[in-house]
């Protein structure tokens, strides 16, 4: 320990779009979302295939999976999904991104281009209430996972913190690609919160190829359903 | 002021099957050292699952070796995690018990309740409900060990009618401590009448406001066992080196080599949204690097005179004793260790005997020189 990350930047890189797809300038306020958050438990050496060697696992190694339902935003009702490695980057606490998808062509061009995430269109079920959640993501393929949060009880807002989010954006110069590791941080102001002590994380469907199956569930710590306002912004350089 | 030693038993990779067996080995042989110097306590932490970091989850039969190795050292079990899905309470009594008779009446019997989510999702527990049922646990051992009927219906564990052997040595029982990170638990360790042993490697700063409500409350305490253990310990890391340069390269590089790895521990507070870990709200980054290759003050790394300065920083912050670190792993050669030890021994602890003390204050009292202040707190 510490033990750093295997993967490479080239390996996150994406596709950038070949005409342009307008938005509207960042940061976007969105009031009135609701995410579900989970973290839970995987196999180290599949995590650090996946972590670049800036950031280091940590033990046990672990994912955080946020379901974010936008109702209101500049680009209209979005939702994204997101799976990040819980990790360290220079020992402090931090969170890598494995995989995100939006369901919303508009964020995901400014996911692409400005925050290294969402990078992927998809599909996303959700459901939010006072007695349950439930989330469901999917792409073109089909299911990837499923997220179920029975029996909510309510909890402090101030008991809660999540650390900044890392991925890696893809930037094009002479016309060659490479990756450009990029933070984004307090982008979630929370109003209300509750916990789930069984939450349930299932794969409807065998994907062995998509990180969200490979960076499988192997034992829930914690899960939360958040009210909050996210401001959707652009990345900056990690301090 | 007194000084004591604790052991994580921390053991770096790579490993081979040798690696646990030299670092126990080891740690046996600087404990046989520090008895004869007069050190005062040896502590050993309870951990499971942390790989690196500790390799300590059975400290009863460590510190029974070591008590059969000294004589006049007391035996910390720093500590017992009081989690009945994790230790029966009736185990921990027992097993303290008999350490208490080993070592002849020299136990000092620690609690806590682990901060890692290692350690508690392993035993299937529950982090919102870890202090509470340390609570209970507390409030039982005492009872334990000096009932010949004991029995307990309580919210975490219950146990009909049983004597609970052997009984400890001491009278009326070994004297009990907690392990204390946060301001919060220093204030249920006054109000339990139990010894605050601190545990996070901090400054005197870090520690000065929790000393002081610790202090004002204990004199109003409803103690848990029979007597009420009014001490502050404050935990650090030492290497006394040749000269101020040796020190911090040897020194310095041992204590950034722990802290990188218990950054890398997985705390409670972060992961897991809990009244009962509020305080701990990332366990992981303990200092950062800058922090730790300054050495923060009240470090005792440096040489003889550079521990001295610092120490009375401490004694200023009126804790009883300073308990330190003394290598992560092999990051020290052993014969550096011990020769750091001995260093210790000869030129600084005599500046902290009671007399010594008596005629600082004596001479601040009448010079009206109040002492070294203690450094600002970090934030």
């Amino acid at each position: 320990m510490p033990d750093p990350g295997r993967a490479s930047r080239e390996s996150f890189l994406v596709k950038l779009p070949d005409e342009r797809v307008e938005y509207p300038p960042l940061p976007w306020k969105c009031s009135g979302a609701t995410m579900l958050n989970v973290y839970f438990e995987v196999r180290k050496e599949v995590l650090l295939d996946r972590l670049p060697p800036e950031f280091c696992r940590t033990s046990p190694a672990y994912c955080r999976l946020f379901v974010i339902d936008h109702p209101e935003s500049p680009v209209g009702p979005f939702r994204e999904a997101t799976l990040a490695l819980g990790c360290r980057l220079n020992m402090m606490p931090a969170a890598f991104v494995a995989a995100s998808i939006t369901d919303n062509p508009k964020t995901l061009a400014a996911g692409i281009c400005e925050r290294g995430y969402p990078n992927t269109l998809g599909g996303i079920e959700f459901e939010s209430g006072p007695s349950g959640a439930r989330a469901l993501m999917s792409d073109a393929k089909g299911p990837l996972v499923e997220v179920v949060m029975p029996a909510l009880q309510t909890i402090e807002p101030s008991r809660l913190a999540y650390d900044h989010v890392d991925a890696i954006k893809t930037v094009e110069s002479e016309g060659a690609a490479r990756g450009e590791l990029v933070v984004t941080a307090r982008e979630l102001a929370i109003e209300r919160a509750a916990i789930c002590k069984n939450a349930r994380i299932a794969y409807p469907d065998e994907r062995p190829e998509s990180p969200w199956q490979i960076l499988r569930n192997r034992n829930v710590i914690s899960a939360q359903v958040v009210n909050l306002t996210r401001t959707f912004a652009a990345a900056g350089a990690p301090q | 002021m007194k000084f004591g030693i604790f052991y994580e038993h921390s053991v770096a990779k790579p490993w081979s099957r040798q690696s646990e067996l030299r670092a126990y080995e080891q740690a046996l042989e600087q404990i046989e050292l520090a008895d004869e110097l007069g050190f005062d306590q040896v502590w050993e932490v309870e951990h499971h699952f942390l790989e690196e970091y500790s390799h300590s989850s059975a400290p009863e039969v460590f510190l029974a070796a070591a008590a059969a190795r000294t004589k006049r050292i007391h035996i910390g079990q720093g500590i017992a995690v009081c989690l009945p899905p994790m230790n029966h309470p009736a185990r921990i009594a027992e097993r303290a018990a008999a350490l208490d008779l080993i070592s002849g009446g020299r136990l000092e019997f620690g609690t806590g309740r682990s901060a890692t989510w290692t350690e508690v999702g392993a035993f299937g527990i529950d982090p919102d409900s870890t202090k509470e049922m340390w609570d209970e646990v507390i409030r039982a051992i005492p009872k334990m060990w000096t009932e010949e009927e004991f029995e307990w219906h309580g919210k975490y564990f219950s146990m009909p009618p049983r004597n609970v052997l052997p009984k400890p040595i001491q009278e009326p029982h070994p004297p009990m401590w907690v392990a204390v990170s946060s301001p919060e638990t220093a204030v249920q360790a006054a109000e339990r009448g139990i010894g605050m042993l601190g545990v996070t490697l901090g400054t005197p700063a870090d520690y000065k406001r929790l000393v002081a409500d610790y202090r004002r409350i204990i004199k109003h305490c409803d103690p848990v066992g029979k007597f009420v253990n009014n001490q502050v310990n404050a935990a650090s890391w030492l290497y006394c080196g040749e000269d101020p340069y040796e020190a911090k390269a040897v020194g310095g590089a041992a204590a950034f080599q722990f802290f990188q790895s218990a950054a890398h521990l997985l705390g409670l507070g972060g992961i897991y949204p809990s009244h009962a870990y509020t305080a701990q709200a990332n366990a992981t980054a303990l200092l950062s690097q800058a922090e730790i290759f300054s050495l923060r003050e009240g470090f005792p790394v440096g040489s003889p005179k550079e521990i001295i300065e610092n120490l009375r920083y401490w004694e200023e912050v009126g804790v009883e004793r300073v308990v330190m670190l003394i290598n992560y792993d092999q990051a020290i050669p052993q014969k550096k260790v011990l020769a750091s030890l001995e260093r210790f021994a000869k030129y600084v602890m005599p500046e902290f005997t009671d007399e010594k003390a008596a005629e600082r204050r004596e001479k601040a009292r009448t010079s009206g020189d109040r002492g070294p202040e203690a450094p600002p707190m970090a934030t």
